[in-house]
């Protein structure tokens, strides 16, 4: 069982812990309090990275092919996948059978430590600004959209009305505390993962 | 109040909404919405500072901060810019610069040594006799500098903002108004900064503009395309047209696709003697105090002419009760009949060429005027000097953007010729000057950039330029007593202009530097145009033959908290922090990550630590190294291109010291390159140059089109140094494969299992025992660390910190570039220069090294001694030859196994020639101490104990 990088910033005092995809993370505020923008972990499922030539072929395979630069794609076998590089692909999922590299020539599989924040309410898109030099504005449901968020370099991905961002785990700290101190200069809160509104739940699940 | 005038037409005050406070001392009394200057002004209060040399009692001049006359500190601020900030209810103020208070400043008395302080005394004087220096350091250390920190100073966090829009104005007069109004009327988002507590400008005080301007401004506040930020400025322009704005809530920054600049023009002092007291002003000054904030700045005025605004200004203030007596005209200047006529009705004097003038004072303020004109003397009583002689236009944002400017005769002031994309200007900063003019030529600017944004739009044509001068091209008094000040905050006066040019600073940068005419708090908003008219004059040539000194942000003062904001420090951390904390480690920086320097338990020295690794096993965190994924079909290609060494023979499954230079042949980075595959290598790299190896790796492979990725897991994997004699016994029978030297020998690596958990492992040796490195997945290294302690702890393990891994591989003779190596030195002058292969066809550094072999004037070398004082030498420690310095120390410590001091130094040496068998090294006591100069390993020459291991 794999923990959330982000897990030690959700003290289990005040957050219940649970697993979800194979990670440990914050699952409920035990107080139940919500705000109107809020930020939680959203670390669970698997990430891998794909590279290669053989990583087109296998994508082939499940009808992806030619897909577009830093664009989310449904994968037919669950959870996404989007093209980083000639190359390279990121696979996320809540769990998916690691590919069969030893019968692809040209390819590699790299298992994916990152955390993932979520956001969402009605300054999520100021509290990110304010760390951003791209708009924000800029990412779309559909777009992989690497920045630089606080001094880290992260992605952002957006599923309707929720904002994800993504980094490295060794970066997940740094960053959780410098947008904690601007989610809490607006008012917001920390929440559980399935704490997340009903309003905001559309294509929630990875 | 007794300076208060009736309620002017849209004042910026609340009469309804009084408040108070105090002035070192003085109770006062002002309105919501009055700046601090205007409040004093109101209260009567005349002197409102100390000038930053001379100490001479200041006032208003500008009103807009174009000058640092009122520089004011409270208890919980300083600096705080007394023309442009609001006054705070409860607040006690106090001049900056004062030793006493502002009446009664004992530092008055430099004036009087003014004969002894000219321009520039500072880089001849206080540095003979040397032993009195110290106290001059004491004296000049109390005396200068603005403002006094206070530890009780409240510790504030003010957020950034960033916002996107369309379009970005900054100058909300008439042309950025009707700019702003044409671009957010067409849909496009506006963004309209001002400086000012309002929006409107000059266009508060010009006839005929109250109707559009109360129009102009409910339209601006109500628009949901506009965006209006008052008392807000820019404080510079950078690139990509990102500008940040400044204002008491904090920092905006704003990334606009188009910037309109409408910043107008700064009005221009003349110089004459006296011409600081307080009471003389600007004319633009005076209507600002009346327009804006209902004060009357004197009761009897007399208005010193030298452009057509003096005699509108006139005019504008009789009609609102003030008194002026007389208008002087500068020679040169031809008011128009009717303007004349008009003041004449009204009883003003006007006196015409008026060929020298003086103010007079009494108590430090403004009492008369003292002028000749037509061959007579004439002396007007008067409290309140207003100087009408001409503009400068604010063109910093411009310039910063790079435009392209040239002196346009007519008008007498330069004017953009050449803008960048998605730069416009209009307006006054133009060459613009009516109010019409302003208008059309903001609205024909907004065309412009509709169009350039892709809306149609009829095309508003641009106004001519103003068809006369606005600004005297000579508003120069030279008196024999001086006190002409050209530059207010750094007591700038024409002789020291003189001075300078005598002893060669005759051109416009030295003339700046020489004198500081320009480099106060304002920047030389007030005073950098009179010193290149000046300059001008004194050579005889035109102004573009004088040019421009360079402006450079920030427009205004910001202060150093809204820049820090929020005081972000980003920072990586370790999946093992919370181990290390739990261990006492004592910590140290490397980069953005913490690394633990030692554990406490370890003792001051760490000597518990050293024994582990050489005894028994020690572990060591290395999470910060840089680690690449190196993958595809030309890997091998990046790595022969990339690196000084071959990599086509590697084998899967072993591995091999890299060295990466620039294009210079210098030393940038080492690493260890891993082979897992025909297409596959691992690559570790220093901790803090791993984002650039990354960068350049896949920028050659970018270049030569190589079908390779190279993939950054520095930040997403853990990995761990598991060092001694027990090492094997510690790991082997936690792992399903054999790791003796048959199975596992020196350099191979493998992925394999670890505790259950999959690591890669490599047979490493930095430190001189036998080593294994593991890297795991991030979430998986505290299981990994626990796993070892635990399984350890009957063997003795201890984990150990950099300091110890610095010794440990000191004495090994092992080097770490960037601390052993310089930004210049390259392979041959270390021991690694078997590592380049210089017969390779292409490689990164190729063309320098080729040459660089052949100039090693300098090497890294190794040293040892057990000489008395040796006890005493430190790092950058000098090697001296012959009395001279030949090198200095990297590295030095006491090695606890040998029982010597060994080291790494650079020494410089004659190419080709033998070096020394020994070396002098100075230690912090001053005292030489011989040193044995040793080539390869202090500790196990033969590299037995890393590479054969002991099992």
């Amino acid at each position: 069982m794999r923990q959330s990088p982000l897990l030690p910033c959700f003290p289990e005092t005040a957050f219940a812990q649970g697993e979800v995809d194979g990670v440990t993370l914050a699952v409920h505020r035990r107080d139940g309090r919500s705000a109107a923008t809020w930020m939680s972990d959203h670390s669970h499922g698997q990430r891998s990275l794909w590279v290669g030539e053989g990583a087109e072929v296998l994508l082939a395979q499940d009808g992806l092919e030619r897909l577009d630069l830093l664009q989310r794609v449904v994968h037919p076998r669950g959870g996404w996948i989007v093209r980083l590089g000639s190359t390279r692909f990121l696979r996320v999922g809540a769990s998916f059978a690691r590919a069969p590299s030893v019968l692809l020539p040209g390819f590699l599989e790299l298992p994916l430590d990152s955390a993932d924040l979520s956001l969402g309410g009605e300054h999520a898109v100021q509290l990110l600004s304010e760390f951003c030099a791209s708009p924000i504005s800029g990412c779309t449901s559909t777009d992989w959209y690497p920045v630089t968020l606080a001094g880290h370099e992260v992605a952002l991905w957006r599923d309707e009305l929720i904002f994800h961002v993504v980094c490295a785990p060794a970066d997940a700290l740094s960053l959780f505390a410098t947008l904690a101190e601007g989610l809490r200069d607006l008012g917001g809160e920390l929440i559980g993962l399935h704490d997340i509104p009903e309003r905001s739940q559309s294509g929630v699940k990875a | 109040m007794g300076n208060r005038l009736p309620p002017q037409p849209g004042e910026w005050i609340a009469r309804d909404a009084p408040l108070h406070f105090t002035f070192e001392g003085l109770a006062c009394q002002g309105f919501a919405g009055d700046t601090v200057s205007s409040a004093l002004l109101a209260n009567g209060v005349r002197v409102l500072g100390r000038s930053f040399k001379y100490h001479r009692p200041r006032g208003v001049l500008s009103a807009a901060n174009h000058d640092a006359n009122v520089l004011l500190q409270t208890a919980s601020d300083l600096n705080i810019r007394g023309d442009v900030s609001p006054v705070m209810a409860g607040e006690s103020y106090r001049a900056v610069n004062t030793l006493g208070g502002v009446k009664h400043d004992k530092a008055r008395v430099i004036e009087a040594l003014s004969a002894l302080l000219p321009v520039g005394f500072y880089y001849k004087a206080f540095h003979k006799p040397r032993r009195m220096f110290p106290m001059w350091e004491r004296v000049i250390r109390k005396l200068s500098g603005l403002g006094r920190i206070a530890p009780g100073f409240p510790e504030t966090r003010s957020p950034w903002r960033r916002l996107h829009c369309d379009c970005l104005v900054i100058g909300a007069g008439p042309s950025g108004l009707a700019a702003s109004l044409r671009l957010s009327a067409a849909g496009v988002q506006v963004v309209l900064a001002d400086e000012n507590a309002g929006v409107g400008g000059s266009a508060a005080w010009t006839d005929g503009a109250s109707a559009w301007l109360a129009a102009a401004q409910a339209t601006a506040h109500n628009s949901p395309k506009m965006t209006v930020l008052t008392g807000t400025f820019a404080a510079g322009l950078y690139s990509d047209l990102e500008v940040p704005l400044v204002s008491r809530e904090g920092l905006t920054i704003v990334t606009p696709r188009r910037l309109l600049v409408t910043t107008g023009v700064i009005e221009q002092p003349a110089v004459f003697r006296n011409n600081d007291v307080p009471g003389v002003m600007l004319a633009s000054a005076a209507q600002r105090l009346v327009a804006r904030y209902g004060v009357a700045p004197f009761t009897r005025g007399v208005m010193l002419a030298g452009n057509p605004e003096a005699c509108e200004a006139s005019a504008w203030l009789l009609e609102r009760g003030l008194a002026l007596d007389a208008l002087l005209v500068l020679p040169g200047f031809k008011p128009t009949p009717e303007i004349l006529a008009k003041l004449e009705a009204r009883d003003v004097r006007i006196v015409r060429d008026v060929t020298a003038l003086e103010a007079l004072s009494q108590n430090g303020v403004l009492t008369g005027v003292r002028c000749e004109a037509g061959g007579c003397e004439l002396r007007f009583a008067c409290d309140g000097l207003l100087m009408s002689a001409g503009w400068a236009p604010a063109t910093q944002l411009l310039h910063q953007g790079g435009a392209r400017f040239a002196h346009e005769a007519v008008i007498d002031q330069r004017i953009p010729t050449e803008l960048p994309v998605g730069l416009y200007a209009a307006g006054r900063v133009n060459g613009v000057y009516t109010l019409e003019a302003r208008r059309q030529d903001g609205e024909a600017a907004a065309d412009e950039i509709l169009a350039s944004l892709g809306y149609s739009s009829a095309r508003t044509p641009r106004p001519p330029r103003a068809g006369e001068a606005h600004s005297h091209p000579r508003p120069f008094f030279a008196h024999p007593r001086g006190r002409n000040f050209v530059d207010f905050d750094e007591d700038i006066q024409l002789h020291d202009l003189e001075v300078a040019c005598r002893e060669g600073f005759d051109n416009i940068e030295l003339l700046k530097r020489f004198t500081t005419n320009g480099m106060g708090p304002s920047q030389g908003k007030h005073s950098n145009l009179n010193a290149a008219r000046w300059l001008a004059d004194y050579h005889g040539v035109g102004m573009d033959a004088v040019g421009s000194t360079t402006a450079r942000p920030f427009y205004h003062p910001v202060p150093m908290g809204v820049l820090a904001g929020r005081r972000i420090r980003p920072q990586a951390h370790g999946a093992l922090e919370p181990q290390h904390r739990a261990a006492g480690a004592v910590w140290m920086e490397a980069g953005a990550w913490l690394r633990p320097r030692r554990y406490a338990d370890s003792g001051p020295t760490g000597l518990a630590e050293y024994r582990a690794v050489r005894e028994g096993v020690g572990v060591i965190d290395v999470s910060t190294l840089g680690k690449l994924e190196i993958f595809g079909r030309d890997a091998v290609r990046l790595l022969e291109l990339a690196f000084t060494g071959r990599f086509a023979s590697l084998k899967a499954g072993r591995s091999r010291y890299v060295l990466l230079c620039d294009h210079r042949g210098t030393v940038v980075d080492d690493g260890l390159a891993a082979c897992l595959g025909e297409h596959h290598f691992y690559l570790t790299a220093g901790s803090g140059h791993v984002t650039a190896t990354c960068r350049q790796l896949t920028q050659i492979a970018a270049l030569y089109g190589l079908q390779v990725e190279v993939v950054d897991r520095t930040r997403q994997m853990t990995a761990i140094n598991v060092a001694g004699p027990r090492a094997r016994m510690l790991l082997q029978p936690h792992t399903p494969q054999g790791i003796d030297d048959a199975a596992f020998p020196f350099t191979q690596v493998r992925d394999t299992t670890l505790f259950g958990l999959p690591a890669r492992m490599m047979r490493v040796g930095f430190v001189g025992e036998t080593g294994f490195e593991v890297h795991v997945r991030y979430t998986d290294g505290p299981h990994l660390w626990q796993a070892l302690l635990e399984a350890g702890a009957p063997l003795g393990l201890r984990p150990f910190g950099v300091e110890t891994q610095r010794l440990l591989r000191l004495e090994k003779a092992h080097l770490i570039v960037g601390h052993d190596t310089d930004g210049v030195m390259h392979p041959f002058e270390t021991p690694l220069a078997g590592l380049v292969a210089l017969d390779k066809p292409q490689f990164l550094g190729k063309a320098a090294l080729d040459l660089l072999q052949h100039q090693v004037n300098r090497r890294l070398v190794g040293f040892e001694t057990s000489e008395a004082g040796s006890e005493a030498l430190e790092e950058c420690h000098l090697i001296i030859r012959e009395g001279e310095i030949c090198g200095r120390i990297t590295s030095v410590a006491r090695s606890p196994v040998l029982g010597k001091t060994i080291g790494l130094a650079v020494l410089e040496c004659v190419a080709d020639q033998p070096l020394p068998e020994a070396i002098e090294l100075r230690n912090g006591r001053g005292q030489l101490v011989r040193a044995n100069l040793r080539e390869g390993a202090f500790y196990d020459p033969a590299n037995s104990r890393q590479q054969e291991g002991t099992a």
